[in-house]
């Protein structure tokens, strides 16, 4: 599903084990430089494997490479180019929205006077007005998840990390924050967006990564996981339901069936590798059954995820 | 026209230095603590109870030079009571440090925010070093700086020329209020990283070092080297050997430095271990 030049980050064999329960398991992946979705259900590894990124845990067999970093130096020095949007409560409740970022950009390596402007300037562009100066626990949780997105880029960093960056959000705050990240993205950053909701990666990613049990299920880019080019058709026929079954025998002789609806006498198929339409045609006008419609199908992400876990 | 539309901006600045970073959280602590009502009531109370009469009347006994014992033991001042060797210092010293300490670390517990700390290039050690840092400029206030008041007013109006001997002990009397703002914050930042609640924390540090005093009140009629087992009897062994005095002759030396070490490096240690533990590498 194409191939990354220079992957920005890379795992290669990571085994993490809390006690008993393997939660990486000889996990392998690359994540290229863009916004890249971890797609994956509760409990899959994502927020793992983002710890581990961050060396938050560690490994116990394998490693994980960022690109511009020395394999052997001290994980502050990787930390210095990575922010962190955690997806559970983490702000300091008692401080005020422009006092942690500011404070957070300071301990980012920020001298305090750019500090002071940098945290003004990301709660600008985070959309957070004058609740700047309220305390945290006055906020809501949309405003909270604001904040957390400033602390994560005070430092300008290279790599974002963000850990289900829509949680808890309304409609409109989620598209707010997607948009968000679509501009940080603009800047050449690694972007890496943990999250089980399809429809939002699916939205911002250029390149996604889908995880099940510790283990990579599939990647690849957008564009090719959505390219028509396998010969990916949907169609829909109608007929009576021995002329049907001797239809759906003759196409799949020359491509292959992956999906099937039957309502009342008509049924609607999904193929791949259907290189010849003309074929299908053929096939209706012989077996005598009456063709609603054939187009090419536009792969979804949603498609695509199922698929991933298809026979699992 | 009209408004426009905030943007990203990138920062090309350059970083301060990793090994800095420390002092950060050491400012943020002592200006969140600083307006705190609380310690502002406790300072005010302990500033009355403690050291007010003694500053105040330091400049208008005259006398040749400054002395450990009049900074130990009150001698030669108004209220002629023990100073740093009183109870009323100490027991305002472990109530301060249990209110400091209370939410340290139970708040960053309680709220998960290690990881906004941990995310960022800041060691374990830095993160140790700045909540102590914190801690100890507040600490300081009550513990050195008003003793290093009362020696600076002895040799402003010091009658003798001694001003060598007078500044000495001027610097032993930092040294010994440094110590006191540090000592029972190793622990006390340690109590407070096992509990979500302030109240716990702080109740829990006070308790000990009182319940201690009483266990060694009573075994001391055993064996002497109980004493140790004290907080105030350690401190005023510790400001004997600053002050150039030997430790009493029925204390063990080795004893006492375990004791030492039990207070303070102990509690470090385990404090490290314990961040370390939950999953902050670094």
């Amino acid at each position: 599903m194409g191939e990354i030049n220079k992957p920005k980050i890379t795992a290669k064999g990571v085994l993490v084990k809390f006690g008993k329960t393997i939660a990486l398991d000889s996990f392998n992946a690359e994540i290229p430089v863009g916004i890249s979705g971890l797609l994956g259900p509760n409990g899959a590894g994502k927020s793992t494997f983002i710890k581990s990124i961050l060396g938050l845990i560690e490994p116990v067999r394998g490693k994980i490479k960022i690109q511009g970093v020395k394999e052997n130096s001290h994980l502050i020095e990787r930390r210095d180019i990575i922010g962190y949007m955690p997806e559970h409560q983490c702000l300091i409740e008692d401080m005020k929205g422009f006092e942690l970022v500011s404070y957070m950009s300071r301990l980012s390596g920020l001298p305090r006077d750019d500090a002071v402007e940098r945290a003004h300037a990301l709660l600008d562009f985070v959309g957070l007005g004058e609740e700047r100066y309220r305390e945290i626990s006055s906020y809501s949780t949309g405003m909270k998840q604001r904040v957390k997105l400033a602390q994560a880029i005070t430092h300008d960093p290279e790599i974002l990390l963000l850990d289900e960056p829509t949680t808890g959000m309304d409609p409109d705050g989620k598209e707010e924050m997607l948009d968000l990240i679509r501009k940080i993205g603009e800047f050449d950053k690694t972007i890496l967006i943990s999250s089980h909701i399809l429809h939002e990666v699916e939205q911002v990613s250029d390149y996604v990564v889908i995880i099940d049990q510790g283990k990579t299920i599939k990647c690849g880019f957008m564009d090719s996981i959505m390219s028509t080019d396998d010969g990916r058709y949907k169609l829909k026929i109608r007929g009576s339901e021995e002329n049907i079954h001797k239809f759906i025998n003759k196409l799949d002789s020359i491509s292959k069936i992956i999906q099937s609806m039957k309502e009342k006498n008509q049924v609607t198929l999904v193929v791949t590798g259907l290189n010849d339409t003309s074929k299908v045609f053929d096939f209706v006008e012989k077996g005598n059954i009456q063709l609603r419609y054939i187009r090419p199908d536009l792969l979804t992400l949603e498609d695509f995820f199922l698929e991933s876990f298809s026979g699992r | 026209m009209g408004i426009e539309r905030i943007e990203y901006k990138t920062w090309k600045g350059k970083k301060t230095s990793f090994s800095k970073r420390f002092f950060v959280i050491g400012e943020k602590i002592f200006l969140n603590k600083i307006n705190s009502k609380a310690i502002w009531i406790l300072l005010v109370i302990g500033y009355i109870l403690v050291h007010v009469f003694t500053i105040a009347s330091a400049p208008f006994y005259p006398r040749e030079e400054l002395t450990k014992e009049l900074i130990l033991d009150g001698r030669g001042t108004l209220i002629g009571a023990p100073y740093l060797k009183g109870y009323f210092f100490y027991l305002f010293t472990i109530i301060l440090v249990s209110v400091v300490c209370s939410d340290i670390l139970s708040q960053d517990i309680k709220e998960n925010s290690f990881v906004l700390y941990f995310s960022r290039p800041l060691r374990t050690v830095d993160y140790i070093a700045g909540k102590l840092t914190g801690s100890i400029m507040i600490m300081s206030l009550f513990c050195a700086l008003p003793p290093i008041l009362v020696g600076s007013s002895v040799i402003a109006t010091q009658t003798g020329n001694n001003y060598m001997g007078s500044f000495g002990i001027l610097g032993l009397t930092t040294i010994a209020g440094v110590l006191t703002s540090f000592i029972f914050l190793p622990y006390a930042v340690l109590l407070s990283s096992f509990t979500k609640r302030k109240a716990y924390s702080g109740i829990g540090t006070f308790m000990t070092f009182f319940v201690l005093d009483i266990i060694s009140d009573i075994f001391t009629n055993f064996n002497t080297n109980w004493r140790l087992v004290s907080p105030v009897n350690l401190l005023h062994y510790s400001y004997d050997i600053i002050y150039g005095t030997e430790l009493p002759a029925e204390i063990n030396s080795t004893l006492y430095v375990i004791a030492v070490i039990m207070l303070t490096i102990l509690p470090l240690f385990t404090l490290f271990i314990r961040i370390h533990l939950k999953g902050v590498k670094g």
